[in-house]
């Protein structure tokens, strides 16, 4: 085959959609950041436009120790204790710095690895996944490789008729048996999508009444999906993906 | 060829491939001193992360929830506390400190004036890895 593009060979369940790998560095005190102030604190946001028009999931991988060791997201032995998280709106991808590596190690070098992928059920439109071009690097296909497949993904609207602060489950069932692997996000903010995170104080990435947060656990029947919100929050999306080796 | 549905590609986007899965068993047992003793059990696995991205699971008391980020604390009678959600809680931290292991550790604090016997159970930690598109 001439034309690799027009190659396409899917199985019925469809895969991770991987739309953007954005990998960079700056020094944490410099940034340029974009600054939020919260009730709770001040975000400083590292912004990386992505031209999607929509959210992406945001997987982030970042080090401090200039590449030596990367941390999956939250923190790790490699980052000092501190955590951090990527999430995206329809213009940018942020990555939230934590406050405390600004203040006491303002030289240190933030290098991140950020993987889009794109959201299907995102709202109606689903326009076609844009392409992207990994040339340069590997390319393997190999049979005998698997693939994370999604057997099942949508979005929950969650909302609450309470006052105040609850727990709001919402529950996906699935008919694999076993305990499967599965991804959350959330609607933390209006139409800004994070990954799934809780705790509220103790939560290094609440800053606001206004931001909402989840916890998720997967049974052998189904995955539960509990949500913080309260009526202030209107109704926000709960995004999720139950993967299979079906 | 034995296992066509497993094959899946195509050229206009990239996903995750050679997707596999590390498993480790810890048991949880003994006893936690009082007034603030902890107790500490590690999975540690050591593979080559060049290029790798890994989601981090644990089984336990009949759930399974996604650990990446450094610190889990569970909150939800009925779930994964359910065992520990009286005088002691449960954090689980994922400790990424080289490019060819990953160590998951369960803490288990004693807040109680009296020492504890722990319910003996088993968790199953899991590594979930994936080649990347990494530079």
């Amino acid at each position: 085959m001439t034309d690799l593009t027009k190659a396409a060979i899917l199985t019925k369940y469809p895969v991770d959609k991987i739309v953007g790998v954005f990998e960079g560095r700056f020094v944490a005190g410099t940034g340029p950041y974009t600054s939020r102030v919260y009730s709770l604190g001040t975000m400083n946001l590292y912004a990386i436009a992505h031209g999607f028009g929509r959210p992406v999931f945001c997987e982030m991988q970042w080090s401090l120790d200039n590449g030596y060791s990367w941390s999956d997201s939250g923190g790790g032995a490699a980052t000092s204790g501190y955590e951090s998280i990527a999430f995206s709106d329809s213009t940018y991808i942020y990555i939230l710095v934590p406050n405390g590596l600004i203040g006491s190690s303002p030289n240190a070098v933030f290098q991140y690895r950020i993987l889009a992928t794109w959201i299907d059920d995102y709202d109606t439109t689903n326009p076609n996944t844009p392409p992207i071009s990994t040339l340069g690097q590997p390319t393997s296909f190999n049979s005998t490789n698997n693939v994370p497949k999604i057997y099942k993904q949508g979005v929950v609207n969650v909302s609450t008729s309470s006052g105040v602060v609850v727990g709001v489950f919402s529950t996906v069932p699935h008919d694999l048996g076993g305990y499967q692997n599965y991804k959350v996000h959330i609607e933390a903010f209006p139409g800004e999508v994070w990954p799934q995170n809780f705790g509220g104080s103790s939560n290094a990435f609440y800053f606001d009444g206004n931001q909402i947060e989840a916890q998720s656990f997967m049974s052998t029947t189904e995955l539960a999906i509990d949500t913080n919100i309260k009526s202030s929050h209107g109704t926000r999306k709960v995004f999720y993906r139950i993967y299979g080796d079906v | 060829m034995a296992h066509l549905d497993k094959v899946s590609y195509s050229s206009l986007s990239g996903t995750y491939l050679n997707y596999k899965s590390l498993t480790q068993n810890v048991t949880i047992s003994g006893s936690v001193s009082a007034g603030g003793g902890v107790a500490t059990f590690d999975a540690n696995f050591s593979f080559d992360r060049t290029r790798t991205r890994a989601d981090t699971y644990i089984t336990l008391n009949g759930y399974k929830v996604v650990v990446n980020s450094t610190k889990l604390a569970y909150y939800s009678p009925g779930y994964i506390t359910y065992q520990y959600a009286g005088a002691e809680t449960l954090s689980v931290y994922v400790f990424y400190g080289d490019p060819t292991s990953i160590q998951v550790e369960f803490f288990i604090t004693n807040n109680s004036g009296s020492p504890i016997s722990l319910v003996t159970q088993t968790a199953v930690v899991e590594v979930v890895l994936y080649d990347a598109p990494f530079a």
